[in-house]
């Protein structure tokens, strides 16, 4: 057997990892550039914000972006440099919907031998263009000169500067010039080069500086008229020109380092500078004319801004507007006031977030609301931007205006006067009342049809040929003249029964009354009696709807009935019953719809328990084929047909779930819509609300405009610390987060560092180190220094809540949560696996397994288990409990004394990472030693291997796919399937 | 590591510094692997080893008298069988080739199916391992045995310099089986020639106790003289060490180069300069006359034979972290594979031995847990 695997993408990468402004579109265009991961995103500032003008996917990843201009360019030009090396020129042609992104050129710099450098991959451009600089491997340094375009090919140059921290070209060099920071035994030093670009050699060095701030980092070349450049380190701040020197150091940037930075001015006297914790400072260069009228700089000043999403890149756009891309949380577009806020201090105003769902370290797939919607909880974020994130995949309903009506059994729109694009009126029906709206603009007001009755129930409204409208009461059909608004024609059926079920298109009706069903055309300004039949029984739903969009005459109609619960089939005019078909079950049909998605015919059938079956119709013989059946809700659903913009037929399930029902690829998709609940929906194509729908539920009426494909939907629950791992216990309505923050020594002992989820929560407990034997005394930590500070967080499942917040020692590290029942025992507990980390040993030598019990709103400790190790992961196997510890796979069994034991044990990997079980099925995933599949011996109480893969990869995630197929994630973004050898 | 691995997690760090640092974290858990034994039916001492860089899968070993062999880590206790063949592909699984006194073998740079080797009959050979075939045999040294040979990993061109008793460093261009050159003025005879591995032109030499530098394009003379003394202008009478260098490595990237004595010291030089370090890795035993080979992991780490331990030492300090016993006699040679993170040895013993992280317990029963 053969099997293919294939992997979709649900949602594109949204973690920012560089970010540009400059003219790439047009000269005049102010545009972002966004690069994430493996994707651009070309955006063009307005003054109303962002707008989005392209997306492209390059295969690569993007690990430096950066824009530049020749000279003889008008427009900026895109220089990329991916992971696996390979450099590309890119520029923008043409306009609008033509507007198309070229590779001007292109060309792979890496090297065969060499050894990438620790401190990543540097890439720069000379300002005046003439040269791209690279530093890719330790000791060498790349030069790609720009003067012809076509294959971009590097030259190296050696470098006897080795560890090298960071690289710039300078400004107002005669030839390119680089200034670096390097790190030797002595320290940092900062040195520059002039290369020749003919020689591509390193020339001369300018000038030098030893011994500057033993952690600086980031060089900002300053532009003419000062030249230069500044360099930050952790504590002092530098500006050097070769001649001038002025330090400083600001007390304000102490603790922070700086991560990234952006120019304001062109002229270079201002910088904003973002550190790691998410601060945003303004560097200003103070400066003051000499006696020969050159500018030199004086002073070097730092204020804090304000507190933004830890950056990555920062780019200021125009006008004070600013984009934070960020990596670890939510990209932000801010605004820089003139003034602080008067509370917070701060001159930030947050304009936008852009939702970001990196790095996601854990997630559970859970059915909160247990209507079969599965939703995905994730561990998102890191640090202060840490988050629960909760999506849902759907389709959207963009809400344009509500309106509190209860009691709406039915909604139909209508043109009324000379409208012949627009609706303008919308009839609603209510218990005993027909009331109906106009809709001026986005104005809507109650009016009256002078043609209708109003003291009933209306079945059905709408307009019908020959400039009527058409509506069935109870009672009767009444044919209405839409100019003048005055009855024109009423058909009674012939016996005194009321009408209980209808169907209409803009030519036929069917009525029925009981089990009497009559089929109506509809004339110039009369309602003909074409046929009557009496079906076996009474008749539940009905449908005359149109198959093929040319003709104006249906062929056939679709009935279901009570008592046997059958669909059939009838021909028309002559009401002849082409064929039946038997639901079973006995839940009557409450909705039928004969409908064509991509050309195929199909009946659809919802019965009154939100189930739903869907047939193959052969229109000319009636004849149904592969009945399939699909639960949409749990209550009784009604289903209509919508058009959208695109011209695809749509079917809205109204019910507790609202799904819409459409086909992609010949096959049919039933996707969910981010509503609660809809009883009645129509389509309505008015003036304010183009191509919406109307949607009523119990209480209210919304007008709202659908999206086009279904799409995630995400709702963010920040915890400002980071999340680790994260489970879902059901019997106690609650999710299990361990989370870490960061707490700083202060003079009166540890603090948090800030405020976030654990510190919040009013139920607190803590292990004290005392409980256990084997603890490590907490490190002796210097004032100012930070420790990790690990916790379990019981948050509820509805309104993320924390219910309690247990804090564990002090250097205990949480690796690992489950939620399991264990045994006999009827109780289901949070378990929790950790370490003892001593920094000094190679690896973990003691950790824990806790087990704890959430009853009542309180978070109690039941045991705990001492253990040789760190306890990676833990699964529940068969009501036993298994944990991967370094390199060993435990399994433990829980006693009645409520106690853990050992059972038995596998030795066989290098560090046992992750865990999955299926049946008697483990599959283990290991450090660097790809996955073992081990098979659990109940009789002998024992574990065997199975089957291995011997390929040298290096785990980050397994699963099981079912008994023989595996699927594995590695470190170098790799997804791989293993499949056991028979 | 767990602050690695979650940094992995967060992309604070990169899965290639991760798999260095817990490549030199674990260095110190390496042990005899049970799992992967060679057969063990070697007739003679093992001279010589080499990991092949593709896959990591495929070990080429060679002993004393003439046989060299191809183990597969996948199949390690398998007998020796003919090569098999995938298509185009070919897996090659253990089997023989036959290689009068040979003493040094290695794998064709980024290739699984060409070896050369080397030996005392004084002839270099290129094998065709798929069709277990001499394709080129060169006698570079007239009347004389080889005692070592090193195909350079940067170059384009197939380059091997080979040592011998005679002087003179004889480089061949294995596309001709031709000499092109002769380095000149060894100093006496070679007994270990190293390429470095990220410069083509660069080339290490040691004879008797003197190390030197060569640019391949000067074959005239060195371009450094190892001093130990470190004096600015090096005699003509310096020596790099007190006694016969029998060992040279130079680091990944190709900046440091580390020469082993019999003088019981291991210097290491830098390769722009020629100053020798100040990192001290104490006395390491080494008294054996022929050419033995240390290896280097990605990372920080030395493996260095030592009599029948092989030691574990941290490059940027000199300290050393482990000590690895297993061997019954001297240790000759040791790779490390980086594909597998395992370390290879063999020596006088006949015994190849595997050194894995890996902890492996066949039966684990509860008793034996409760023990442990």
């Amino acid at each position: 057997m053969s099997t293919h695997q294939y992997v979709v993408t649900a949602h594109k990468p949204t973690a920012v990892t560089s970010c540009v402004t400059g003219n790439f579109t047009s000269p005049t265009d102010l545009n972002l550039i966004l690069a994430k991961n493996n994707r651009l995103e070309f955006y063009v500032v307005t003054p109303e914000g962002l707008r989005p003008l392209k997306e492209i996917c390059i295969y690569g990843k993007v690990c430096v972006m950066k824009f530049f201009r020749p000279k003889t360019e008008k427009k900026d030009l895109l220089f990329i440099l991916t992971a696996r090396y390979n450099t590309m020129i890119l520029e923008a042609i043409g306009e609008g919907d033509n507007l198309e992104i070229k590779t001007k050129a292109h060309g792979n710099v890496a090297d065969k031998i060499g050894k990438p450098s620790e401190s990543g991959i540097i890439a720069i451009i000379d300002p005046e263009s003439r040269a791209i600089g690279l530093r890719l491997y330790d000791g060498l340094f790349k030069i790609i000169p720009l003067e012809n375009c076509g294959e971009l090919k590097a030259t190296s140059i050696r470098m006897e500067e080795i560890q090298i921290q960071d690289m710039e070209f300078l400004h107002g060099c005669p030839s390119p010039t680089v200034i670096l920071i390097h790190h030797d035994h002595n320290g940092r030093h900062i040195k520059t080069h002039e290369i020749s670009l003919k020689d591509k050699e390193f020339v001369k060095t300018p000038w030098k500086q030893d011994n500057i701030d033993a952690e600086a980092s980031l060089i900002i070349p300053v532009p003419e008229p000062f030249g230069g450049a500044i360099i930050v380190g952790q504590e002092t701040i530098l500006y050097h020109d070769g001649t001038n020197y002025v330090a400083v150091t600001p007390p304000v940037i102490r603790q922070s380092t700086m991560s990234c930075y952006a120019r304001v001015d062109s002229n270079g006297a201002r910088y904003m500078l973002g550190d790691m914790s998410g601060r945003l400072f303004l560097l200003l260069l103070e400066h003051e004319e000499k006696m020969d009228g050159l500018q030199v700089v004086k002073d070097l000043k730092v204020e804090v801004l304000g507190e933004v999403s830890i950056p990555e890149c920062i780019t200021y756009l125009d006008n004070g507007v600013v984009f934070i891309g960020s990596r670890l949380g939510d990209s932000q577009l801010i605004k820089l006031n003139i003034k602080p806020d008067s509370k917070t201090n701060s001159y930030i105003s947050v304009m936008e977030t852009f939702t970001n769902l990196a790095p996601i370290t854990d997630m559970v797939v859970v059915d909160l609301e247990k209507q079969g919607q599965a939703q995905l909880v994730t561990c998102s974020g890191a640090f202060k931007e840490g988050s629960l994130r909760i999506i849902r995949n759907g389709i959207g309903i963009q809400e344009h205006a509500t309106i509190d009506l209860q009691g709406i059994k039915g909604m139909w729109p209508l043109k009324m006067g000379p409208s012949k694009e627009f609706d303008n009126t919308l009839v609603l029906s209510f218990v005993q009342q027909t009331r109906v709206l106009s809709l001026n603009g986005d104005e809507v007001s109650e009016t009256e049809i002078v043609g209708f009755q109003s003291d009933c129930q209306s079945f059905f409204c709408g307009n019908v040929n020959h400039n009527q409208v058409l509506q069935i009461t109870s009672v009767s059909a009444r044919l209405v003249s839409t100019d003048s608004k005055q009855l024109i024609h009423e058909w009674k059926p012939p016996t005194e029964k009321n009408i209980s079920v209808v169907a209409c298109n803009k030519l036929q009706v069917l009525c029925a009354t009981g089990s009497d069903l009559y089929y109506l055309e509809i004339g110039d300004k009369i309602i003909d009696q074409k046929a009557h039949a009496v079906l076996e029984y009474e008749v539940a739903c009905l449908d005359v709807s149109l198959l093929d969009t040319g003709t104006e005459k249906a062929s056939i109609a679709a009935v279901g009935l009570w008592t046997d619960i059958s669909a059939r089939i009838l021909k028309l005019p002559s009401l002849d019953e082409l064929n039946k078909e038997f639901l079973g079950g006995e839940i009557i049909p409450r909705s039928i719809l004969v409908t064509c998605f991509d050309g195929i015919n199909y009946l659809l059938c919802a019965l009154g328990d939100g189930s739903m079956y869907y047939f193959n119709l052969n229109k000319e013989t009636g004849i149904l084929s592969e009945k399939k059946k699909v639960t949409l809700g749990t209550q009784p659903t009604v289903l209509r047909t919508f058009g959208s913009s695109t011209n695809s037929t749509n079917v809205f399930a109204c019910s507790d779930r609202p799904t819409v029902i459409y086909s992609s690829n010949h096959k049919l998709v039933f996707s969910n819509v981010n509503l609660k609940e809809v009883n009645h929906m129509c389509s309505l194509h008015a003036e304010a609300y183009p191509d919406s729908l109307a949607l009523s539920n119990d209480n209210t009426m919304t007008f709202g405009t659908i999206d086009e494909i279904q799409k995630l939907h995400i709702r963010t629950v920040p915890l400002g610390e980071s999340p680790r791992r994260i489970a879902y216990q059901e019997t106690s309505q609650t999710f299990g987060v361990i989370t870490m923050r960061l707490d700083v020594m202060k003079a009166s002992g540890l603090q948090p560092a800030r405020n976030s989820a654990s510190t919040l929560s009013t139920n607190t407990s803590s292990s004290a180190a005392t409980m256990f034997k084997g603890a490590v005394t907490a490190p002796a930590l210097d004032i100012g220094q930070e420790t990790e500070i690990h916790n379990l967080l019981v948050v509820d499942q509805h309104t993320f809540e924390v219910h309690h917040c247990h804090q564990l020692m002090p250097s205990e590290y949480a690796l690992s949560l489950v939620s399991a029942r264990l045994g006999d025992d009827p109780r289901t507990y949070y378990i929790v696996g950790t370490a003892l980390v001593n920094p000094e040993e190679s690896e973990p030598k003691a950790g824990r397994i806790v087990v704890f019990l959430f009853e009542e709103s309180k978070l109690t400790q039941v045991s705990e288990k001492e253990i040789k190790g760190a306890c990676y992961c833990l699964i529940e196997f068969n009501g036993k409990l298994l944990a991967a510890i370094n390199s060993t796979v435990r399994l433990f069994e829980w006693t009645t004394e409520r106690e853990l034991r050992l059972e038995c044990s596998h030795f066989n990997n290098i560090i046992a990472l992750f865990l999955k079980a299926k049946g008697d099925f483990i599959l283990v995933g290991d450090l660097m030693r790809s996955m073992t599949l081990l098979q659990y011996k109940t009789m002998e109480g024992n574990f065997e291997e199975i089957a291995r893969d011997f390929h040298p990869n290096w785990m980050t995630a397994v699963e099981i796919i079912d008994d023989d197929t595996f699927l594995g994630g590695e470190n170098s973004y790799n997804l791989f399937v293993c499949q056991k050898d028979r | 590591m767990i602050r690695d691995l979650h940094d992995q997690g967060l992309g604070l760090m990169s899965p290639g510094r991760l798999r260095r640092v817990a490549s030199d974290r674990l260095a110190v858990k390496l042990r005899l692997s049970r799992q992967t034994r060679f057969l063990r039916n070697h007739r003679g001492a093992i001279l010589s080893l080499d990991v092949d860089g593709l896959s990591g899968r495929f070990v080429l070993a060679a002993s004393s008298p003439s046989t060299i062999r191809i183990h597969d880590l996948q199949k390690p206790d398998s007998e020796i069988l003919p090569p098999q063949f995938h298509g185009n592909r070919i897996a090659p699984t253990a089997f023989e080739l036959f290689h009068e006194c040979v003493c040094c073998v290695q794998w064709y740079p980024g290739s699984v199916k060409i070896i050369t080797s080397s030996g005392k009959d004084g002839s270099l050979r290129m094998w065709d391992v798929c069709k277990r075939v001499v394709c080129c045999e060169v006698k570079p040294v007239r009347e004389n045995r080889l005692t070592q040979h090193h195909q350079s990993p940067a170059s384009k061109i197939p380059l091997v310099a080979v040592a011998s008793p005679s002087a003179g460093i004889p480089i061949l261009d294995l596309r001709f089986g031709k000499s092109p050159m002769r380095l000149k003025n060894t100093l006496g005879p070679v007994t270990y020639v190293q390429w470095s591995p990220t410069d083509e032109h660069t080339i290490a030499s040691a004879a008797e106790s003197v190390v030197l530098l060569w640019d391949v394009r000067v074959p005239s003379k060195p371009l450094l003289r190892m001093d130990m003394s470190n004096s600015r202008t090096p005699a003509t009478t310096s020596t790099s060490h007190m006694g016969l260098v029998n060992c040279l490595e130079f680091s990944l990237d190709g900046r440091t180069l580390i020469s082993y004595g019999t003088d019981n010291a291991i210097r290491m030089w830098d390769t722009q300069s020629g100053v020798l370090s100040d990192v001290n890795c104490g006395s390491v035993d080494n008294y054996v006359r022929v050419s033995v080979r240390m290896a280097l992991n990605r990372g920080r780490r030395m493996f260095v034979p030592s009599r029948h331990h092989i030691r574990v030492f941290d490059l940027d300090t000199g300290e050393r972290v482990h000590n690895l016993k297993g061997h019954m006699s001297d240790v000759y040679c040791v790779r490390y594979n980086p594909h597998f993170e395992m370390l290879h040895s063999g020596g006088r013993d006949r015994n190849i031995i595997n050194w894995t992280m890996q902890n492996y317990k066949k039966v684990c029963t509860k008793a034996a847990e409760d023990s442990d």
